[in-house]
């Protein structure tokens, strides 16, 4: 992109690269709003095109102003207007685009007092950049054919504009200064609306074709008379409207919008098959009162065999006593249910009994909080409890530090295999080096008389148990040889691996917005 | 075919599936969904509990729901139209239809009961009207009446309507019509995401040729038998 360039009709030039470049995401705030990781890739408009405007336009990074010609002395008020266009037309793909402005300055009429009119909308290509508003001009070639150049909402009548000078009645008018005007092109539902100043005014053009042809929209905007002049935003800086209701709007009808297909109809989702995934998943991550709850209250016919239930029941139980923070009962439990786990997975077996280091320091702390004893007595008592727990982390803790632990000698993977050696070693290093760091972490917490208020408090949280309770649910599942994932996730996941391998090729504007977590989130 | 899709091998696309993050609290929330708008107030309750997933709503409220559809569940369905017009007698005078399903499901309760007098009885006097007014009803009357052709009526082709499953269907429906009557959502997520996976995946075959799941329930990753290697 050019640097500098001349204003035509004028002599000063313009650094734009700086303005250009400080904004990384000039679509911030759309993309917040949208909140779709499927349209990161696409090409967006970002700002307006100095290579693409009337004459009298001046622009100033995100600020346009109409600027009086002096050579071109004209009383008729159409030489003046003029319109610019962004930079890139809106990509269908996107599912939905939303751009706003707002009115600067807007010069009176000096004898009647009335304002002039300007206009936001969307032009294609091949519109005349003077002589109209946005949405004003048509193509006279064709009388019988009706071409549109363009969609407007023009400002002194609040007129919506589409292929003619003569606007049609829509909106209230804009022509007050801090008056901000939004447009919205919805490819979904194939239609174009406006706001103003944080309301919906409504659809302005339905059905309008805008997924026909190569008809490429780009946002634009008109000005008729000197001096007027408006800040564009394209999600640089927060919309006044809040764009995430239209968005989830469009959401739902583009989920409704794929339910109904005609070819869909024919498939359909049988209750059972929902019901059994969500009973297998219950099962896997151990919620096992739940499947029970739910299979009465569903009056599933699901028998399930006296093993896999105590499976469920058991990795349930070590779960339990993870989330409840007595580490010392969940490890006796792991070696009495899932034997040999801890000592072939060093790993689950490291995270744990740091996690028991923790519960036994937080343990202190609390006992401390609530009983009022001789200072002398605490203190010596502290010292007592902290040297405890020093030593549990020298004779449990440390040894896994060690190049060659004695106490892994059992583990058959690391021990036997000569050959493997040498390769596993980078892995080795990285995951001691992954050790050393978390015991330096947790050790801190012995730093802190307060360690909830320290840069350390994290690993207090209720969080980090039920990460971890998680991570030993799945080592459990994985050491009685079942899979990993259950076929719901697995579902999810492949539906989001379509659904962006689809936005990638650009397929509909509906997979755009289809992204798994809105479905979840919402 | 001149255009030769591209082929995503197995291991090529499970690696890139593996690194797809979904969070397990989300799936979680579409189960909670699931719970509550289909419902199941004890294992939302319960699901609660053991996965700290919020409820988002009141379950007591849901409490009116749940009677209706135990009712049904347990083949009381003149208990569970006696609650839904206690609850709103709108609900079932504008859905003929879903009053119908109704009728429809208490006469097949009476063929399980074995009252047949009663079912022929009812059959007569408030299904046969209907099926006037309605072909497609006359076809399900048809349908229902001839369970009792068979002495077992396991051995019937239509045996199906006896199974959990039918009231379940029926449960289902008329817990969506009460929801839909208080303006709230009706249509819980799971079957949506389901629905969507099996649309895009038939859009992206006319692309690709990809491991799709073809089996939901399993979800295994299946190559089109275009390409074994």
């Amino acid at each position: 992109m050019n640097a500098y360039y001349t204003v035509p009709g004028g002599s000063r030039t313009y650094n734009t690269s700086t303005r250009d470049t400080t904004n990384e995401k000039p679509n911030k705030y759309y993309l917040e709003a949208v909140t779709s990781v499927n349209i990161s890739h696409i090409p967006l408009p970002t700002h307006l095109n100095f290579r693409d405007k009337g004459n009298h336009i001046q622009i100033d990074g995100s600020r346009i102003t109409h600027m009086y010609n002096a050579t071109n002395n004209s009383d008729d008020v159409l030489e003046d207007v003029c319109l610019v266009r962004s930079n890139y037309f809106v990509p269908p793909s996107c599912g939905l685009f939303y751009f706003e402005l707002t009115v600067v300055t807007n010069p009176r009429n000096s004898t009647t007092a009335l304002p002039f009119p300007m206009a936001i909308g969307l032009c294609t290509r091949g519109c005349r950049k003077d002589g109209f508003l946005p949405g004003q001009e048509r193509d006279t070639t064709t009388p019988q054919q009706i071409i549109v150049y363009g969609y407007g909402y023009e400002s002194t009548t609040g007129e919506r504009l589409c292929g003619s000078v003569q606007g049609q009645a829509y909106a209230p008018s804009w022509v007050e200064e801090g008056d901000v005007v939004g447009c919205c092109v919805d490819y979904v539902n194939d239609r174009i609306l406006f706001t103003k100043n944080g309301a919906n005014l409504g659809v302005a053009f339905q059905e309008v074709g805008l997924n026909e042809g190569s008809k490429n929209l780009f946002p634009s905007i008109g000005l008729s008379q000197p001096e007027q002049c408006v800040d564009v935003n394209f999600g640089h800086v927060p919309f006044r409207y809040d764009l995430t209701q239209l968005v989830s709007e469009c959401r739902s009808s583009a989920v409704s919008n794929i339910i109904s297909q005609p070819s869909f109809n024919s498939y359909s989702c049988p209750l059972s098959l929902t019901d059994v995934l969500i009973v297998s998943y219950l099962r896997h991550h151990g919620y096992a009162d739940t499947a029970e709850r739910f299979i009465k209250d569903a009056h599933l016919n699901m028998e399930m065999g006296d093993q896999d239930d105590q499976d469920t029941r058991n990795r349930r139980e070590v779960v339990q006593k993870i989330i409840d923070g007595d580490m010392q009962a969940a490890m006796e439990q792991i070696e009495l249910y899932f034997p040999s786990l801890l000592s072939s997975n060093e790993n689950i077996s490291f995270a744990i009994k740091c996690q028991h280091f923790i519960e036994m320091t937080r343990h202190i702390l609390c006992v401390d909080e609530d009983e009022m004893r001789d200072e002398e007595d605490q203190v010596m008592d502290d010292v007592m409890k902290f040297s405890h727990v020093v030593a549990y982390a020298r004779s449990e803790l440390v040894p896994f530090m060690a190049d060659q632990s004695d106490e892994e000698s059992e583990n058959q993977d690391e021990t036997c295999d000569d050959d493997v050696e040498d390769t596993m070693t980078q892995e080795d290093i990285r995951r001691r080096e992954r050790y050393k760091k978390t015991l330096r972490e947790v050790f801190s917490l012995l730093a802190y008389k307060d360690p909830t208020r320290s840069s350390v408090s994290y690993l207090l949280q209720d969080e980090r148990r039920s990460e971890l309770a998680d991570k030993v649910n799945r080592a459990a599942l994985k050491h009685n040889g079942r899979s990993k994932v259950t076929a719901l996730e697995q579902i999810a996941k492949q539906s989001k691996m379509v659904i962006q391998a689809l936005a990638s090729a650009k397929d509909t504007p509906i997979t755009s917005l289809l992204s798994v977590e809105d479905l979840l989130k919402c | 075919m001149s255009n030769p899709k591209r082929t995503v091998s197995k291991e090529e696309w499970e690696k890139k599936l593996k690194q797809v993050k979904i969070n397990k609290s989300d799936i979680n929330k579409l189960i909670m969904n699931y719970f509550v708008v289909e419902g199941y107030k004890d294992a939302a309750e319960m699901f609660q509990k053991e996965s700290n997933t919020p409820t988002l709503i009141n379950l007591e409220s849901i409490t009116d729901r749940v009677n209706v559809r135990n009712s049904v569940q347990s083949g009381e369905i003149e208990k569970s139209i006696e609650q839904v017009n206690d609850l709103n007698p709108e609900i079932l005078d504008n859905n003929s239809k879903l009053y119908f399903r109704l009728q429809q499901q208490q006469l097949i309760e009476m063929i399980r009961a074995g009252k047949l007098d009663e079912a022929l009885q009812f059959a007569t006097e408030e299904l046969a009207p209907r099926g006037e007014e309605n072909k497609e009803f006359l076809d399900e009357i048809e349908k229902t009446m001839s369970l009792l052709a068979f002495a077992d009526m396991s051995d019937s082709p239509v045996s199906q309507l006896l199974e959990s499953s039918q009231r379940q269907k029926t449960a289902s429906e008329l817990n969506a019509a009460i929801l839909e009557s208080q303006c709230q959502e009706t249509a819980p997520k799971l079957p949506t995401l389901l629905k969507m996976l099996m649309w895009a995946q038939k859009r992206l075959d006319e692309k690709l040729i990809y491991p799709r799941i073809n089996d939901l329930q399993t979800a295994e990753l299946v190559v089109p038998n275009q390409e074994k290697k």
